[in-house]
C-alpha cells in the first residue's frame, strides 16, 4: 500500500473508531453512555485548563467508569498519533513526566486538537443521549 | 502604516465558528488558529462612537462610508453633497481602512513569576514589519533572570534554555498603558500557540431550571484574557482622494476621544473593555 503523507482524516479516524467502539460495548447502559458523552465533550476544556499530566491522572481519579473509559481511549489515540510509546498504559504518567519541555508542549498541542475532535464526535455518535451524569 | 494598541481591561469575546461540543469559541485566524479581533468588529465599534448630529454624521460617512440608511435618506444625501461636493449613489468605502486586531503579548500564569507575558517570533515579526524593527529576538529570549528555571502554566523551562534579552523594551510600546508588561518571554511559534490556547479565558456556565437545579451540563465560553496587548493597523483608502489628511486627523481625534472602548459580546457582563491608544511610528 502506498504511504499517505497527508490525510485529512488522520485525527478524526481513531477518534471515530474509539467512540463508536465504546458506545457499542455499552449500548444498553444509559447512564454509562451519558458519562461517556459528557467526558468526551469535556476533554478539550479540561486539557486546556489543567494540562496533560492531570488528565492522565484522571484515569485513576475518576470514579465513573464511563468517564474513565473515554480518558483511556483519549490516551490510546494520542499514543497512536504521536508515536510516543507507553502513553496509554499504567506507566503513562511517568512517560509524560520524563518528556522534555519541547516534547511535552508539542504533545499538548496535538492533544488539544485531538480533544476537539472528541468533542465533535461525541455529539455525532451520542446524538440521542441527552443530559449529563 | 499607522497602528493602534489595545490593552485588554476585561476578557474579550468576539464570536467565532468553533462550536464543538459544549464550547463557544472565539474568532481565530485561519492560517495560524490564533485568536484575533476581526477588523469589522473594530470598525463597527469606532463607527458607533461617532455622534448623530448632522456634522458628525457627515464625518462618519466620510470616514467609514455610508450605511444603507444613509443612502436612502435624501435629505441627508443633499446635505452631504453640499458639504463635501461629493455625491453618494451607493454603498461605498470610507476614507479609512482598519486591519484585524492581532495579539502581541499575552499573559500566562507562572508559579515562579506570577504572570509572564509571552509572544513568539511569528507575532513579533508581524508587528515589527509595521514598526521598522527587523531584529527579532531568538526563541526563549527573556528579560527574566536566566539562572533560574521559569514555571509557565504546567511546563518548566530549565535555566539552560533561556536567553538573556536586553532590548526587550523595543518590542513593547513605551506608553503608560502598557507599563504593566514587565516580565516577557519569547517562545517558539509552536509552543506559543499551545500556551496561548491554554491561557485563554474560559468561563464555565450552567443553566438552571425553574427549581434552580442544573439543567444539562457545563458550557464554556472562550475569551482573550485581560492584560493581553493587541494592536491593529489602519490607513487611508484610495477612496480618500485628497481628503486623506483631513480624515486621518478626524480619525485620530475620534480615537483620542474614546480611549476606552467596548468590543465584542457580553457587554452586560463587563466583557470586552479595552484601552486603546495611537502608536508612534
Amino acid at each position: 500500500m502506498a504511504v499517505e503523507y497527508f490525510d485529512p482524516r488522520t485525527i478524526a479516524t481513531p477518534v471515530y473508531d474509539a467512540l463508536s467502539e465504546l458506545r457499542t460495548q455499552n449500548n444498553t447502559d444509559q447512564s454509562r453512555l451519558k458519562e461517556q458523552k459528557s467526558q468526551a465533550v469535556e476533554l478539550y476544556t479540561y486539557l486546556s485548563t489543567w494540562g496533560m499530566m492531570r488528565l492522565k491522572a484522571e484515569e485513576k481519579a475518576l470514579s465513573q467508569e464511563g468517564k474513565k473509559q473515554v480518558v483511556k481511549k483519549f490516551f490510546q489515540c494520542l499514543e497512536t498519533l504521536s508515536k510516543v510509546g507507553d502513553l496509554a498504559n499504567n506507566t503513562g504518567l511517568d512517560v509524560i513526566k520524563k518528556l522534555d519541555v519541547d516534547e511535552y508542549l508539542g504533545l499538548t498541542g496535538l492533544g488539544l486538537a485531538l480533544a476537539q475532535e472528541f468533542s465533535f464526535w461525541a455529539n455525532a455518535i451520542y446524538h440521542d443521549i441527552k443530559g449529563e451524569e | 502604516m499607522n497602528y493602534v494598541y489595545l490593552y485588554l481591561l476585561a476578557p474579550l469575546h468576539t464570536g467565532g465558528t468553533t462550536q464543538e461540543g459544549n464550547l463557544l469559541g472565539i474568532a481565530r485566524e485561519s492560517h495560524t488558529n490564533l485568536p484575533y479581533v476581526p477588523s469589522s468588529t473594530i470598525r463597527g465599534k469606532l463607527r458607533s462612537t461617532v455622534g448623530n448630529d448632522i456634522e458628525q454624521r457627515i464625518k462618519r460617512v466620510q470616514l467609514f462610508g455610508p450605511d444603507l440608511k444613509d443612502t436612502q435618506d435624501t435629505g441627508f444625501l443633499e446635505m452631504y453633497e453640499a458639504e463635501t461636493d461629493k455625491k453618494i449613489t451607493q454603498l461605498e468605502q470610507g476614507n479609512i481602512w482598519i486591519g484585524d486586531g492581532s495579539i502581541l503579548w499575552m499573559p500566562v500564569p507562572s508559579l515562579s513569576h506570577g504572570v509572564i507575558w509571552i509572544s513568539c517570533p511569528l507575532l513579533l515579526q508581524r508587528w515589527a514589519k509595521f514598526n521598522g524593527n527587523p531584529e527579532i529576538p531568538a526563541e526563549y529570549s527573556t528579560n527574566l533572570a536566566t539562572k533560574a528555571p521559569v514555571y509557565l502554566k504546567d511546563a518548566i523551562l530549565p535555566a539552560k534554555s533561556l536567553q538573556n534579552w536586553d532590548n526587550w523594551q523595543n518590542f513593547i510600546p513605551q506608553s503608560p498603558e502598557a507599563n504593566a508588561i514587565t516580565r516577557v518571554l519569547v517562545l517558539p511559534d509552536r509552543h506559543c500557540a499551545t500556551l496561548i490556547q491554554m491561557s485563554l479565558w474560559r468561563q464555565v456556565k450552567i443553566k438552571l431550571d425553574e427549581h434552580k437545579s442544573v439543567d444539562g451540563g457545563f458550557r464554556y465560553e472562550e475569551a482573550i484574557p485581560p492584560d493581553t496587548l493587541m494592536y491593529f493597523t489602519w490607513g487611508i483608502t484610495s477612496q480618500a482622494n485628497g481628503k486623506g489628511e483631513e480624515s486621518s486627523a478626524d480619525f485620530k481625534a475620534l480615537l483620542s476621544e474614546n480611549s476606552i472602548l467596548q468590543i465584542g459580546g457580553q457587554e452586560s457582563l463587563g466583557r470586552g473593555f479595552v484601552q486603546q491608544w495611537l502608536g508612534n511610528n
